[in-house]
Order: structure tokens, then C-alpha cells, then sequence
């Protein structure tokens, strides 16, 4: 058995005043039976539950709507574009215009897709001086952890940086690779000297196929739209064809623009060969690539994890081609309610730091739980009681009140019978670490856990288990619920009795919803809404601040008897 | 204080050095079976050669890191014996780098064995062949030469022409380098 590690998920509020959810099968909800949402419990198993539940460390806060935000109820906004290789801040108009990926000379591998690093493919020198003088030509890219070159492919880069420009230039195998554009240009040359043009059905690669279609479906729509038949549009400037059917689509259903594609159908025309991006496919491209497939064996094709980098379906090793680094992104971080700035990084790339940064284990007190007696197994004995000391941190400059309050049972079939000894205690400040520890001298000795194993100290119910500077620790009794579904009629659970399959995946895990209320008295002159002259009159005003959520504990798995 | 045992030290094992080779003063060569050093062969500190259940033979031009362990950990088969098995081969231009274990009964010519990576009992690595860090070769395995063992047990053949010899001459400037570095004393392993 894989050991456990216990867990604390804090619900976002953000799901809460969705309709509760219904697994297949079971009655529909009657209308009478529903309850407010305040009196619901929360129950970490339903399926809706496994997107509101986040560990604290992932929850942002918000300080305007004292709210908890998760990655659901914020805004993302990308501060900068960056290379994760060379760290080069790319502008995002450049991004737009050039595509997602960076363009100085930086590669990845499309073996194994480590960073690849230029070399020079002449012999190193020898002899004085072969340390300072300048590597000579031609270069080619290598990886360092496969060992894969572009000797392979048949690429050597003469200068050793704008790889980029020069890699654009040159075809697997060393053949310069010409654009369309410039093809025909040299076409048109060779007309005049030879009544030979390109022919209808002429290959193309992907990128000029690409280019040709582009053009020719542009000039179409072009040619289109004026001629069409929303001729009274066209005053609102809405020029192109897709945007206008798009538009009437909203108001009167797709029906409208099917019945304008087929009056458009005779102003509009299909491609109908190469230099309109015509690609006919012919059997005789199948025959070649099984020939191919019969000559380099299995190792030479690509595995579908490196066809998937490709930028173009590519099957074979002989043409991969190296990759350059996708970019990433900074993002800042707005509440969705309020629009405030929750999280903002610092736009330099090369600095790690935040400018702003409200994260929830700033403002809301973590909650750990660990066993009160180590336990020989890790296992959960059913129907055995057993105690866990809950400990909740606060993170404020205030001291806090907290109301714990669970279910008498857990949710779900298998209901463990949970009991929280101490539901209501005070935190004190989370004040400056040094303060405490001079003052410890006088105080009480804490109570260690070697005490407790021994027996002289037995949780008391309404009393805390141990304090400390910003943290309280209260003691919480289990008893797990038996993991049968089978034993006499009158034994079973109600769940069970409506359900009795076998034991589903992590249904073992015993779960504890937990509602936390938190109550504490803050400077009301702390909140900058409050403008200055405000301010100053209620400097000596106390504010009442509570926060309250839902959180799952993870205690545990159950044994199976 | 450091206790000394009463025992006598172990008998060295019968080693063959060429009059190049760097061995530093505390690699760890042990075993009852001879263990051969080519020419020009680098052996860091903390190397441990083990011939105790066969032969070790090691080519020229080799670099072998510290930590790292060559020969047979546990007792060959009487099949292998019989068949006259050599013990661990290990050829020309060879790279073993740190912690590896190397129990393969051949290394080819430019084989590079990278950072903590394993070569089982008996498994042949053929030339020019490259085991990224913490790849396994498995016991007996036979790996064909120009292979490459990267990723989770990944394996490529490396197609862009590898030139032998300019390798080797790589790893013989590499160990002309680690002369000056590594206080060489062969002495103390020839008895």
C-alpha cells in the first residue's frame, strides 16, 4: 500500500451559487426539497467538487472583495513574451506578426527535443594560439543529450548565429529551398527563353501551398463582396462575406447563412490548380512512402510524439527537422468581481520577483492534521476511534476567533463518524517571531509528544490540545466507517442500501468537510477606500472582518477488512 | 583518531600498467583477477575496478571517473567459464563517466558511459555507442554499434558519421589535461 499523505483543499467560492450537480441515476431533485445553500453540506465528493477544491498554496485573495479567487475567477493578462532558452523578451507585436515561437537561435532537438547547440564541423586547430582563434565553417546544430545532428538531415549552416533565417532557407538534404513567389519569378524567365511553364499539377510544399490558397480565397472573398447578395450591408462596412453571415446568423439562426453560401456559390469558385494551391493526391505518393517505409525499417520512422512537434506531418526521420523553443508568458492576474490586481510579476524577464502578489495563505489560516499517536500502519482501522490533532495557523496581524464546524458524519456511502473536540478557540497574532521567544521563559511548558503517547494528558472535549504564537491546535476524533457492503440488511446505511457495488476508486480516502468561519477586528483605517480625511476619523474605529469556506481534509485511507 | 585493522590488507590484485597510464593514488583496484590499463588511460581518484569474479582489460586513450565501477559484481556462470569469458573488455577511447557501473563483457572503441548509467552483466556495447545518464543495458543485452540510449530506454542509431579517430584524439587531449591534474602513482599498484 502507497503510503498517504494527509491534505487540506480549501473550496473557492466561486462555485458556490452554481446548481448542485446529480450522478447518473439518481432521482431528480423535487423542487420542494431544496434546501438554501447555507445549509448544505459540502460534499468533496461530488463530481463538481473536484473544481472547487485547490490546495491554499494555489489561491490567490482578494483584498477589495475579502474573497478567496482561484484560477477559475480570475483574469489572465500577459505582461511579456519571453524565449525560456535565450530569455529574450519578444514584443508582442512581433509575436503577432511572427508566431509563437522564437526567432533568433534557439532550436530544440526533434529527436528528444533537448536545446541544440551550434558546432563547428571543421577540425579544432591545433598548435599556439588554437584556444583564441575563431572557429571556421560550416556549422551544424547538435544535441548534447541524443547526440542527433543536422548532419542527418543534411543541413550545415555557414555562420554560426541567425540560424533561424538561415535554417527558413534551406530544405532537409541541403537544397536551398526556394519560396513560390520566387519560383515563378524564375518561371517567368525561363517562359521567355522556352515555351515550357509551370504545369497545372506541379508540386508545392506545405508553406507555398499554404501561401497560394491564402492569396486566391482572398481575392475571391474580395471579388465577392460587394456583388453579393446583402448588397444593402454593405454601407456598415462589414466588407467581408464570413463576418456578414456570421453576423445575420445571430439574429435569424444558421439557417440564413446556409442559404446565402448557396446563392454565394455562383459568384464563388473553387481552386482549380497549383498556383491557386491546388494539391492533387495520387496513389503514387502512397506507393512512395511504402517503398520508403520497406527501405528504412521501423527505426527511420518518427514516433507520433516527434510528428507532433513537427510543424508539418512528417513521417520519417530523414525529415524532421529541428524546432525552434515555443515562447512563454508572465501573466498578471485580475479579480473577475472587482478587476483589482491580485497578482502581477515583474516585467523583466530575467526577475523572478513579484510586484504584487496576494496570495491566500497570507489572509487565511492554514490548516494541517496530523495523527495524535503514531500509528503502527498507516491504514485506518474501521470502527476503531482514533485521534488527530488539527492545527490551524494564523497568518494575520490580528488575533482571530474560529468556529470549526463538520459533519456528525462524512458524506458519501461510507460514513466515518467525525467529532471536533474543540470547535471554538481564539489565535493570536501572527506578531514578530522574536517577541515570543523572549518571552517563553515564564510560560508553561508546552506539551510534548512524548506526553501524550504516555498517556498523562487525554484530550479534553472543549479545551485546546496546544497554543502556540499564531497557531492552535484542537484534537479531532474518527471513527472510520466500515468499508463492507455486504453483513445483514438492518447494519446497512441508507447509501448503501440504495448502492451497494463494489468499492470505487479512492472511495477508501476518508474526507472531512469542514466549514471555517473566521472572525477578527481589523483598523478600519488600514482600507485606502476610505480616502484620507475618512481615514483619519476612523483611525480609532475597529472593523469586524469574518471570513468563511468550505475546506476538505484528507485524513486517510481506510483498511479493507 | 582513525582505527587501524589488525588484519593484513588485501592481497592487490595482479595489475598490468602501461608506463602512461594516470592512475590516482586512491582509485580503488581490487580483486583477485588481473586488471589490464592501456596506454594513456586516465583513472580518477575514488575509481573502483573490481576483478574479483573475472579479468578486467581496459584499451587506450580511456577515461574513467570517479565513483564509478567496473568489473563483474557477482560470480560468472561455468557456461560463461567455459566459454573462455574474458571478463570485462573495455576498448579504445572509452568515457565512463561519474558513479557508472560497468559490468558489460565488451565496450566497444568511443563508447561513452554517461553519469550514473548501469550496463549489465555480460551485455556487449558495440562502437561509438552513447548511454545517457541513468539509461540501463540490460544483462546480456547486445547493443549494435552507432546506438544511442537516451530518454526512458530510448534507443536511436547515430546516422551522422562519428570520425573515430578524431574522437579518440578528443579524448587523448582530455587525458594529457587530467596528467597534469591527477597525481599519477602507478607504484602503488604494481607489486
Amino acid at each position: 500500500m502507497t503510503s498517504f499523505t494527509p491534505y487540506t483543499y480549501f473550496q473557492c467560492p466561486c462555485t458556490e451559487n452554481s446548481t448542485s450537480s446529480r450522478t447518473f441515476g439518481e432521482d431528480l431533485p423535487s423542487p420542494t426539497s431544496d434546501t438554501s445553500e447555507d445549509d448544505r453540506t459540502f460534499d468533496p465528493r461530488a463530481p463538481r467538487a473536484a473544481y472547487s477544491l485547490h490546495p491554499l498554496e494555489h489561491l490567490l485573495y482578494c483584498e477589495d472583495c475579502h474573497q478567496i479567487r482561484c484560477h477559475r475567477c480570475v483574469l489572465d493578462e500577459i505582461v511579456t513574451w519571453y524565449c525560456p532558452n535565450c530569455l529574450f523578451e519578444v514584443p508582442s507585436s512581433s509575436v503577432k506578426s511572427e508566431g509563437n515561437r522564437c526567432t533568433r537561435s534557439c532550436f530544440q532537438c526533434p529527436v528528444c527535443t533537448a536545446s541544440l547547440s551550434v558546432s563547428s564541423v571543421a577540425l579544432a586547430q591545433t598548435g599556439l594560439g588554437a584556444d583564441i582563434s575563431a572557429q571556421a565553417g560550416p556549422y551544424v546544430l547538435n544535441c548534447t543529450y541524443c547526440q542527433w545532428s543536422s548532419k542527418e538531415i543534411g543541413i550545415q549552416l555557414e555562420k554560426p548565429n541567425g540560424i533561424y533565417a538561415q535554417l527558413s532557407k534551406v530544405k532537409n538534404g541541403g537544397e536551398p529551398y526556394i519560396s513560390a513567389k520566387d519560383r515563378r519569378r524564375e518561371d517567368r524567365r525561363d517562359i521567355s527563353e522556352s515555351p515550357k511553364g509551370p504545369g497545372p499539377n506541379e508540386t508545392l510544399d506545405a508553406d507555398s501551398q499554404f501561401e497560394n490558397l491564402k492569396s486566391f480565397y482572398q481575392s475571391q472573398l474580395a471579388d465577392s463582396a460587394p456583388s453579393g447578395g446583402m448588397g444593402f450591408m454593405g454601407g456598415y462596412g462589414y466588407g467581408s462575406p464570413g463576418a456578414l453571415s456570421r453576423i445575420m446568423g445571430l439574429y435569424t439562426g444558421s439557417s440564413f447563412g446556409d442559404k446565402k453560401r448557396e446563392s454565394k456559390n455562383g459568384n464563388m469558385r473553387e481552386v482549380c490548380d497549383s498556383s491557386e494551391g491546388l494539391q492533387l493526391t495520387s496513389t503514387k505518393d502512397d506507393q512512395c512512402a511504402i517503398t520508403r517505409i520497406q527501405r528504412v525499417g521501423w527505426e527511420g520512422t518518427a514516433s507520433t510524439a516527434q510528428q507532433k512537434e513537427q510543424a508539418q506531418s512528417v513521417r520519417f526521420m530523414d525529415d524532421l527537422r529541428p524546432f525552434s523553443h515555443l515562447l512563454r508568458t508572465k501573466r498578471s492576474k485580475r479579480c473577475r468581481a472587482c478587476r483589482h490586481i491580485l497578482s502581477k510579476p515583474e516585467s523583466k524577464v530575467q526577475n523572478t520577483r513579484f510586484r504584487i502578489r496576494l496570495v491566500a495563505r497570507n489572509y487565511i489560516p492554514a490548516i494541517t492534521i496530523q495523527p495524535l499517536q503514531q500509528a503502527p500502519t498507516s491504514l485506518l482501522t474501521p470502527m476503531k476511534p482514533v485521534q488527530f490533532v488539527l492545527t490551524v495557523k494564523n497568518p494575520l496581524f490580528e488575533s482571530v476567533r474560529v468556529n470549526i464546524a463538520t459533519p456528525a458524519s462524512t458524506p458519501g456511502r461510507f460514513a466515518s463518524k467525525v467529532t471536533v473536540l474543540c470547535p471554538q478557540f481564539e489565535i493570536g497574532a501572527s506578531t514578530d517571531m522574536f517577541d515570543e521567544a523572549l518571552r517563553e521563559g515564564g510560560k508553561e511548558k508546552r506539551r510534548t509528544k512524548a506526553e501524550a503517547s504516555e498517556g498523562q494528558l487525554q484530550a479534553e472535549a472543549g479545551k485546546i490540545w496546544e497554543r502556540g504564537r499564531n497557531w492552535v491546535s484542537v484534537v479531532v476524533e474518527i471513527v472510520p466507517a466500515s468499508l463492507r457492503t455486504d453483513g445483514p440488511e438492518f447494519m446497512k446505511s441508507q447509501q448503501i442500501q440504495k448502492d451497494d457495488g463494489p468499492l470505487r476508486e479512492d472511495e477508501d480516502v476518508l474526507e472531512i468537510p469542514v466549514f471555517v468561519r473566521v472572525e477578527w477586528e481589523t483598523d478600519a483605517a488600514h482600507e485606502e477606500s476610505g480616502g484620507l480625511a475618512a481615514g483619519n476619523k476612523e483611525k480609532e474605529l475597529k472593523e469586524k472582518r469574518e471570513l468563511a469556506y468550505w475546506c476538505v481534509i484528507g485524513v486517510g485511507r481506510i483498511a479493507q477488512d | 583518531m582513525r582505527r587501524t585493522s589488525t588484519m593484513p590488507s588485501a592481497p592487490k590484485p595482479p595489475t598490468t600498467l602501461s608506463s602512461s597510464t594516470v592512475i590516482a593514488d586512491n582509485a580503488s583496484l581490487s580483486g583477485t583477477h588481473t586488471i589490464k590499463i592501456g596506454s594513456n588511460t586516465a583513472i580518477h581518484p575514488r575509481t573502483k575496478l573490481f576483478s574479483g569474479n573475472a579479468p578486467i582489460t581496459i584499451g587506450n586513450y580511456c577515461i574513467l571517473s570517479e565513483r564509478s565501477i567496473t568489473g563483474y559484481q557477482s560470480a560468472i556462470p561455468d557456461a560463461e567459464k567455459e566459454r573462455g569469458g574474458g571478463g570485462v573488455v573495455i576498448g579504445n577511447g572509452v568515457v565512463i563517466e561519474v558513479g557508472a557501473v560497468v559490468e558489460a563483457k565488451e565496450v566497444g572503441d568511443g563508447c561513452v558511459i554517461e553519469v550514473n548509467a548501469r550496463i549489465g552483466k555480460g551485455a556487449v556495447l558495440g562502437e561509438h555507442c552513447r548511454v545517457s545518464p541513468l539509461c540501463i543495458v540490460a544483462p546480456e543485452e547486445v547493443v549494435p554499434a552507432y546506438t544511442v540510449i537516451y530518454g526512458d530506454g530510448l534507443r536511436r542509431l547515430d546516422r551522422s558519421g562519428v570520425k573515430g579517430d578524431v574522437k579518440i584524439d578528443m579524448i587523448g587531449r582530455q587525458a594529457d589535461v587530467l596528467r597534469r591534474l591527477i597525481l599519477s602513482n602507478p607504484a602503488k599498484f604494481q607489486s
